[in-house]
């Protein structure tokens, strides 16, 4: 196919993907009379009326401020967990480990999270820590961790293990040194994007946090806009800038994609 | 005593053990120290298997399984390994004193030179200091003070290389193990690299094991040479002496530019051997052959051994197929009986291709005929 | 030394394996004994009922119509989700100047939340404010309204490939650009046309990747709970909207039979675990 064949198609599907996401944006920053008297012009009247009925709205905060905690924290403890199963994954051989790689790696296939929800529910309700935001996190870091596996295991798998023999043969021996002094520098981007994948993998969650949170204020973002969207509240402005809200931090990953080199992002989720 | 004795060592492919498993066998060899040991032999031998055992990365054979293994290291090794007379076979290769540069490097990208070269001392509970005074020493010794602080991705092959070495050198191990050192070198490199190390070996009392498949780099400057076909050794000698007495046609053909086989029988009683291609050849120069028994016979004819004349009904006659010139001597390739092809030289005239012309196999000296037996285990010359 | 080392590395290892071991088992174990027994009438003792919560799942059509539309709906939408995220990477995986942009548009969706997608292409075909609404009216496909019942497997289905298709877009696009340039240079030096490259080049490299990738998008769009839910299952019940997942959450939150909440995720877990083994199977292996 001709390079410019190429170039148009591509260049117009990602028109046709950016432009409802720009639009939704803009459009939450217009005034909703406009909105419905001539919705496609581009009028400059911009009015953040929406914005600031949004953040004022009663939960709005709390649930900006827990989805922020749950995907940082929810990325970081997965992170902490998977290094040392994947490096031994990746570079250890011990009985059955077919069997056990596979099933850690598809558990979250085999029992998925409609499957499980009514007993973690019931669980964590036993536990006291229903409608709450440890709550969520433990169902989040279940969620995450087999995927973060396969990944975590082909980025220890892309660091070539002579380095490490070589280092042992100069006895830098100990399990500290080689993680820290050796095989951590290399893959210090990688991690990154892995953190962005986990980060993203929270925050965009739905499934759980809906469910686990029974009353509105220890919910998240993608609750918050799923009870605007569900309910009867009609007002499309506000809906419309929460969800701007919401694609704003992907907009912002966007712009620095200029800087952030898209190979280390894909080697992060190569598999090989 | 010997540095370093190999004893035996038979490495498997993995460790169940089947017929055709194993990588090679019956590797035995020892090691002086200030020698440079040269491990010659086609890819894909096992040489690289050989180093590796000697640095400890291939577990030994153990009766017992072992359950939980580092390195996806499927291969298994059984023999000993001595070092100043103590068993190493077991030790772990920290353990071992030995420096190691492997094929492809492996320089620490994301560290500078000067802290790839001075990484091995953090292995030895060094001050900073004293880790810093020695680095210093070693950059000016191998000539690299000027790119002390660039990255891998920065310099030269040729410097990558000198940083590897550094490296392996830098902690004063008594074996050096190098695995094709010169593969991916410039010629000028090439030439610098192994007398370089043979001056350290000397000024140490350390010996170098060197892995390499390129024969003639091996015979300037390696002290003995170990050359290994088919899983097994075929030829343990210094440079000279095998490229004089080749002990099997492998080795005649890879190591002492033999270029010219012929099979036949071999009469002992009248010293003459049948062959298909070249008719009855006359031993005159007995010594050779004299104790050769067996009727089945490869002959090993060097080039420089074979004059080409005028075509003459009395001397066998071919074709010339081929000819170049090389070192101010002129080489033809003759066509024999549909069958062989050999080189011949002749200083005098100028032949053409296609034209006729006959072979007269004039032997004066000793190391012009080499008689091998079909099978590799009887080796027959001197 | 290496034993330490070792010890050290395998201590961590179980301990990190314990939790997410705690995290599957824990739940798996509660739900497997607590699907044979009834809950009591306001908070009275439970009742051990042997198999018949599964029976009474089991003799409901419901779980076979929502696996049927869960077949229907996932098979749709695998298909176009594989068929958008390959055709994209076969148009960037090749430099061009800009490429790095595009490729982010095309990662772009698989950042945001569900709910977000279904709101922007409500808010984009709507026939009274969205850009879209009114060129459909225009083209004639009439008036869409993205919360009618009768458009809710469309609705799903673009919601889902919009939120999906990145997954293999990445996929792809990382296999693809695996492959060495010399093959396309030789091709290029033998003359061969373009689309016979693909076939024959390019094509059999990304097979397994391909293989790997459907099995992966069927298991997790044919569990997913998020769109049907979010097009039409909070207003109401159609047969679209009601998918394995869906209807697992309707048995658990919505009747007061826990028991036959927990039979019916067993029998959800056995299903996928026969449909895991088949692809096995037929696939033997596959590395991607």
């Amino acid at each position: 196919m001709k390079l410019w064949v190429r170039k148009i198609l591509a260049i117009s599907f990602a028109i046709i993907i950016i432009t409802p996401l720009i639009w939704v944006v803009i459009s939450g920053l217009r005034d909703v009379s406009s909105l419905l008297n001539n919705p496609f012009s581009l009028d400059s009247d911009l009015s953040f009326e929406n914005l600031k009925v949004v953040i004022n709205l009663p939960d709005f905060s709390i649930n900006l401020i827990n989805s922020i905690l749950l995907a940082i924290l929810s990325s970081i403890i997965v992170i902490i967990l998977i290094t040392p199963i994947s490096y031994t994954f990746s570079r250890y051989n011990f009985p059955y480990k077919k069997y056990i790689t596979t099933i850690s790696l598809f558990s979250t296939y085999l029992l998925a999270p409609p499957v499980l929800i009514f007993p973690y529910f019931k669980i964590l309700s036993q536990f006291g820590i229903i409608n709450s935001i440890l709550g969520i996190l433990i169902t989040h870091i279940a969620f995450s961790l087999p995927f973060a596996l396969s990944i975590g295991k082909i980025i220890y798998d892309s660091v070539p293990i002579e380095m490490e023999k070589i280092a042992i043969i100069n006895n830098v021996n100990t399990a500290r040194h080689l993680f820290f002094k050796i095989i951590f520098p290399n893959i210090k981007l990688q991690y990154i994007g892995l953190f962005i994948l986990i980060f993203a993998i929270s925050w965009k969650e739905f499934f759980y946090a809906f469910i686990i949170s029974t009353d509105s204020k220890s919910g998240t973002l993608p609750v918050l806009l799923g009870t605007m969207y569900s309910g009867e509240y009609n007002h499309w402005g506000v809906i419309l800038a929460c969800s701007s809200l919401m694609i704003l931090p992907a907009l912002f990953l966007l712009i620095l994609s200029s800087r952030i080199k898209f190979q280390y992002f894909l080697s992060s989720t190569s598999k090989e | 005593m010997n540095l370093l004795e190999i004893n035996n060592l038979k490495i498997f492919r993995s460790d169940i053990l089947t017929e055709q498993n194993s990588i090679v066998e019956n590797i035995t060899f020892s090691v002086r120290p200030g020698e440079l040991f040269g491990i010659l032999g086609p890819n894909g031998i096992g040489k690289s298997s050989i180093a590796n055992c000697i640095c400890g990365f291939i577990p030994p054979l153990r009766s017992s399984k072992n359950y939980f293994t580092w390195g996806n290291e499927q291969r298994r090794m059984t023999g000993e390994i001595f070092k100043n007379g103590v068993e190493i076979s077991n030790s772990e290769p920290s353990n071992r004193n030995i420096g190691y540069v492997p094929q492809n490097l492996f320089l620490y990208p994301h560290m500078t030179v000067f802290e790839n070269i001075t990484f091995p001392l953090y292995g030895k509970n060094l001050k900073q200091v004293e880790i810093n005074k020695i680095g210093e020493k070693i950059l000016r010794e191998f000539d690299l003070s000027e790119i002390k602080f660039a990255y891998p991705r920065q310099i030269s092959g040729g410097q990558k290389q000198k940083v590897a070495v550094a490296r392996a050198i830098i902690k004063d191990p008594e074996i050096l193990v190098l695995d094709e050192p010169n593969a991916n070198l410039d010629p000028i490199y090439k030439s610098e690299l192994l007398p370089f190390i043979k001056k350290f070996l000397r000024s140490q009392n350390s010996c170098a094991i060197v892995i390499t498949h390129d024969p003639l780099e091996a015979s300037k400057y390696f002290d003995k040479i170990m050359i290994i076909n088919d899983k097994i050794i075929h030829q343990l000698d210094s440079p000279n002496n095998i490229y004089n007495t080749p002990k099997t046609p492998f080795v005649a053909k890879f190591f002492s530019n033999i270029e010219n086989f012929i099979e036949g029988t071999y009469n002992s009683d009248s010293n003459l051997i049948q062959s298909d291609s070249l008719g009855t050849i006359i031993i005159e120069d007995e010594t050779n052959i004299s104790t050769y028994s067996r009727p089945d016979i490869i002959c090993g004819i060097r080039s420089e051994s074979l004059k080409i004349i005028d075509l003459n009904k009395n001397f066998i006659s071919g074709k010339i197929i081929d000819e170049f010139q090389l070192s101010g001597t002129n080489f033809y390739r003759i066509q024999i009986n549909k069958k062989n092809i050999m080189v011949a030289t002749s200083r005098n005239k100028r032949y053409k291709i296609n034209q006729d012309v006959s072979l007269k196999i004039t032997g004066i000296r000793d190391h012009d005929y080499y008689f091998f037996s079909n099978k590799i285990t009887h080796k027959v010359s001197k | 030394m290496e034993k330490i080392r070792n010890r050290n590395i395998i201590i961590l290892s179980i301990l990190a394996f314990t939790i997410l071991s705690m995290l599957y088992i824990f739940p798996v174990v509660y739900l497997f004994y607590n699907s044979f027994f009834e809950k009591g009438i306001l908070g009275g003792q439970d009742r051990f009922v042997g198999l018949s919560n599964y029976f009474s799942i089991l003799n409901s059509p419901k779980i076979y119509q929502s696996i049927l539309s869960s077949i229907i709906f996932t098979s749709a939408s695998v298909v176009f989700q594989v068929a958008f995220g390959l055709s994209f990477a076969i148009l960037t995986y090749r430099k061009f100047k800009g490429v790095d942009i595009l490729r982010w548009i095309f990662i772009l969706p698989y950042f945001l939340p569900t709910v977000v997608v279904v709101i922007i292409w409500h808010f984009i075909t709507d026939p009274v404010v969205g850009i879209l609404g009114d060129f459909l009216i225009n083209i004639g496909v009439g008036p869409v309204d993205f919360r009618d019942p009768s458009n809710s497997f469309l609705a799903m289905l673009l919601v889902s490939v919009f939120e999906s298709f990145p997954f293999c877009f990445v996929l792809i696009l990382s296999r693809l650009m695996l492959i060495s340039n010399d093959y396309y240079l030789m091709s290029m030096l033998d003359g061969i046309s373009a689309t016979k490259t693909f076939a024959k080049i390019t094509f059999p490299e990304i097979k397994n990747t391909l293989i790997i990738l459907i099995w992966l998008r069927i298991l997790i769009t044919g569990i997913k709970f998020d769109v049907p839910y979010l097009v039409y299952g909070y207003r109401g019940q159609n047969f679209f909207s009601e998918t394995i997942a869906v209807w697992l959450y309707r048995i658990s939150f919505e009747q007061f039979n826990s028991g036959s909440a927990f039979a019916g995720a067993m029998i959800i877990i056995i299903l996928i675990i026969i449909v895991q083994i088949l692809f096995l199977k037929i696939f033997k292996k596959r590395t991607i």
